[in-house]
């Protein structure tokens, strides 16, 4: 009591003060850390749908489902092995022909891409992106 | 005393507070490091298909034009014509694709693969099938040790063959088997010889068989199919495959620090 009437409130007035930015410091903190596993998200999906996208042109080209280089038969390939609830686009780029098919996402970087030689011996780079619908 | 009591609250919460400094920047260095392997991972996954895309089309040149047909299970059988005349075709492939993938990538196909022997190697067993000179008469397999059974060469020809025409001479101790087949179903073989001449039946040499120390010889003297098997090889606990000679293909991504100087899986 008697510390109170030399002091006054001072003590409450600083305990608010230090409250009130340690809740600005954590509010600060958690939407960083939120945004900070926003992005590392992004980048395991990311790294997910190349694989994706891998395994599929991977599949494709050995079994010879790339060599008619025909947008809608390769289309009509991925279509019956990717899952339904994904996108693709792919561009295949051979010495004499490039072949695309759908358009590719606006600023992406590109998603993966693999050599493919067909049966009647062209040399192609088929560029592809995968992702959620 | 009171002062004494404030100056401990402050330093207190300046104590929590440094605390939860430290756990963000602990977490944050976590979150970065783990975004850093993650970007990682996907260069990664890039050349890895690169490097397997790449080695998937020298399989498939390979398979169209080198005239060499591979079969693989506990024996390894190799099938060509000597002398082959796949060759100028199979290098004008290759060589094409090597400027081709070099123009896009900095990957390129050792000029000794289009050029020399085209080795081709069983690996586990170390057993090197190659030629002096590819799309020439001969053909050679040399081996480190025997483990595998033996040998077993058959040879395909149009010639016309009698019951002397495969003409042996030494011991083999059980390592090579000979065997011939010729126009209208003639045919003629040896087992366990160290040295075969084979002639048609008017005695014109038409290829020779030989087994010295390590090495194989098959030499034609004329157009023959050779059907080349490695019998049984021993079962080292390892997957068999056939590669190519190491350092055939070389990936330079120096932005990432990542060179690799590797064979090519055949089969």
């Amino acid at each position: 009591m008697s510390l109170n009437s030399r002091y006054g409130n001072k003590g409450y007035i600083f305990t608010l003060d230090i409250s009130v930015a340690m809740f600005i410091v954590i509010i600060v903190l958690l939407s960083s850390f939120l945004l900070i596993t926003r992005s590392n998200e992004d980048s395991y999906s990311f790294l997910q749908h190349v694989k994706i996208g891998d395994d599929l042109f991977t599949s494709l080209d050995i079994n010879g489902k790339l060599d008619s280089l025909n947008k809608a038969t390769i289309g009509s390939n991925i279509e019956n092995i990717l899952p339904s609830n994904f996108n693709y686009t792919f561009k295949l780029e051979c010495e004499n022909k490039i072949s695309q098919k759908g358009t590719f996402p606006q600023g992406s970087i590109i998603g993966s891409e693999r050599l493919v030689v067909t049966d009647n011996l062209d040399f192609c780079i088929v560029r592809y992106w995968i992702w959620p619908k | 005393m009171a002062k004494v009591k404030a100056v401990f609250f402050s330093l207190g919460f300046f104590i929590l507070v440094l605390i939860f400094f430290s756990f963000a920047v602990l977490i944050s260095d976590t979150f970065k490091l783990s975004r850093d392997r993650t970007s990682e991972l996907i260069a990664l996954e890039k050349f890895h298909t690169l490097d397997e895309s790449t080695q998937q089309g020298f399989r498939d040149i390979f398979n169209i034009t080198s005239g060499i047909k591979i079969s693989k299970t506990n024996t390894i059988t190799f099938t060509e014509e000597l002398p082959n005349s796949n060759e100028t075709n199979f290098k004008n492939n290759l060589t094409n694709f090597s400027n081709f993938i070099n123009l896009n990538y900095p990957i390129k196909l050792s000029d000794d693969i289009i050029n020399n022997e085209l080795a081709l190697w069983i690996r586990p067993h170390n057993i090197k099938y190659y030629h002096e000179s590819f799309g020439d008469d001969i053909i050679k397999v040399q081996h480190e040790s025997y483990n595998f059974n033996k040998y077993i060469v058959n040879i395909i020809t149009t010639r016309t063959l009698d019951s002397t025409s495969c003409s042996a001479t030494g011991n083999s101790n059980g390592k090579l088997d000979v065997s011939a087949t010729g126009a209208s179903s003639t045919s003629c073989s040896s087992n366990s010889p160290q040295h075969v001449d084979l002639f048609d039946d008017s005695d014109v040499l038409i290829a020779t068989v030989d087994l010295t120390s390590n090495i194989l010889t098959i030499d034609s003297e004329s157009s023959i199919t050779v059907t080349t098997s490695i019998n049984s090889l021993d079962d080292l606990n390892k997957a068999v495959d056939i590669y190519t000679e190491e350092g055939t293909l070389f990936m330079n991504f120096s932005d990432f620090n990542f060179i690799k100087n590797t064979s090519i899986r055949v089969v």
